[in-house]
């Protein structure tokens, strides 16, 4: 089997201001369901179209942002050996006992040089709904508000990016699709796992630990207008879209939760081998990677983060 | 005087369960020095700052409005309220502390008028220092 170690993003755990605005958003508008509801108030999402137990967590809290973000590797046996590789890379690896969150194993963490934890896990139990198996029609339920078919990346600011390309390339075998280089320096990275452009990425900025955005994946460019349609609609803060990425080629929007984390919904981009070169940006030309139509950053792109 | 964001959001969602445009109070937000802007009682104060500035009735002013997230989350458009009472939502913490919040300095994105409004831009430079510092080319 070609994919090993770590296979995808898992799931994403944020902080919400107001969890009925924040629960509203991603079930009604993003078109998440809800699997539960945790003993600590935390609130468990997905998407119809995933079978692992969730992808997205809701933590109430007084500051928006980001916790953390968990990958899901192959075999239960990879989170030791990744936790013996971050060891002595030189990381400080903690252990999170099982059903800390519900439907999810043991899962082993630590904080990257850009301020951020990530976790991997193993194990998720199925959670309804999920896609079909036997003779399947395309969805369970019908899908609904922006059709959201999967939690897809995030995109992460924090100071020295130069070490989490090399951690992520030298420890956890991810492999970095494109990068921006400005006349002074990397700006960012767009790093892989598998045959998507990206799972994670991350954009050099003073301070640690903060958040851009989580982007879920919709079917189509149609789809994307539609998204559109629902954040006029019900008044959704949009920041910039719909547009294209030159960077991943995805056609996009960028818009805020109700606590002023930004979300993304995107479609298409291209597949990503792991023999491909890395694709990279200089100054020039970084407007059009970002965004391809405007081919200028807008002043939130760089500025704006929770 | 300042009402939950809990309770602000439940009259914003009633409002919209009923599919009513309830009945419009208009208050006067004034921004020191630049001029004014017309302002709802539903109506996120910076959204009717940036409208006016739209329509170019903000004068001398020799920078665009912070364009952030205008839910409370970014902290880029902080103000201090120098006069007049407002409802606020939920704003984060790593930028309105409670002392801050005690002085009046809130996020215009997330407060709603109750009264005419006198708003100071709380230290633009301080924000276009920010912008510069975090805009690293
Ligand atoms: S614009 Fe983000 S906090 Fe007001
Ligand atoms: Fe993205």
């Amino acid at each position: 089997m070609a994919h090993t170690g770590i296979l995808r993003p898992g799931f994403i755990q944020l902080r919400v201001l107001d969890m009925p605005a924040a629960i509203e958003h991603y079930t009604k508008r993003i078109g998440l369901h809800q699997v539960t509801e945790g003993r600590d108030g935390r609130v468990y999402l997905k998407s119809a179209d995933e079978f692992d137990h969730h992808s997205f967590v809701l933590r109430r809290a007084e500051s928006a942002g980001v916790d953390l973000m968990a990958f899901k590797v192959r075999e239960d046996i990879d989170l030791d050996m990744f936790e013996k590789r971050v060891t002595e890379y030189g990381y400080a690896v903690d252990h999170v006992p099982p059903g800390e969150q519900p439907g999810i194993g043991r899962r082993i963490g630590w904080t990257l040089a850009s301020g951020h934890r990530i976790e991997l896990f193993h194990h998720a139990d199925f959670s309804e709904p999920m896609p079909l198996i036997h003779n399947p029609d395309v969805w369970s339920v019908e899908p609904h508000g922006m059709r959201a078919r999967r939690f897809d990346h995030a995109l992460l600011y924090g100071p020295n990016i130069e070490e989490n390309l090399d951690f992520f390339e030298k420890v956890l075998d991810f492999k970095c699709a494109e990068r921006v280089d400005m006349e002074n320096g990397l700006l960012a990275i767009w790093l892989t796992a598998g045959m998507k452009a990206h799972d994670i990425a991350f954009v050099n900025h003073p301070e640690p630990g903060k958040f851009h955005h989580a982007a879920f994946e919709l079917e189509s460019w149609n789809d994307v207008g539609h998204a559109a349609d629902i954040m006029t609609r019900f008044d959704i803060s949009i920041d910039i879209g719909p547009t294209r990425h030159g960077i991943t080629r995805g056609q996009t929007i960028y818009f805020f939760d109700p606590s002023g984390n930004r979300n993304e919904v995107f479609s298409g981009g291209y597949t990503y081998y792991p023999d491909n070169p890395t694709r990279t940006w200089d100054e020039a030309h970084v407007g059009k990677g970002i965004f391809y139509y405007e081919r200028e950053l807008n002043d939130a792109f760089l500025s704006v983060v929770t | 005087m300042k009402e939950s964001g809990a309770q602000a959001n439940a009259v914003d969602r009633h409002a919209d369960a009923i599919g009513l445009a309830h009945a419009v109070s208009r208050y006067t937000v004034t921004l020191e020095g630049h001029g004014f802007a017309p302002c709802g009682d539903a109506e996120r104060v910076l959204e009717a700052l940036e409208r006016a500035q739209g329509f170019g009735r903000l004068k001398g002013m020799n920078f665009r409005l912070p364009k952030g997230c205008r839910r409370g989350g970014c902290g880029v458009c902080r103000v201090r309220v120098l006069e007049g009472d407002y409802r606020q939502a939920p704003m984060s913490r790593s930028h309105i502390s409670e002392a801050d919040e005690a002085e009046g300095v809130v996020l215009c994105c997330s407060i709603y008028p109750l009264t005419d409004l006198l708003l100071r831009l709380e230290s633009p430079k301080s924000l276009r220092a920010k912008n510069a510092q975090s805009t690293r080319f």
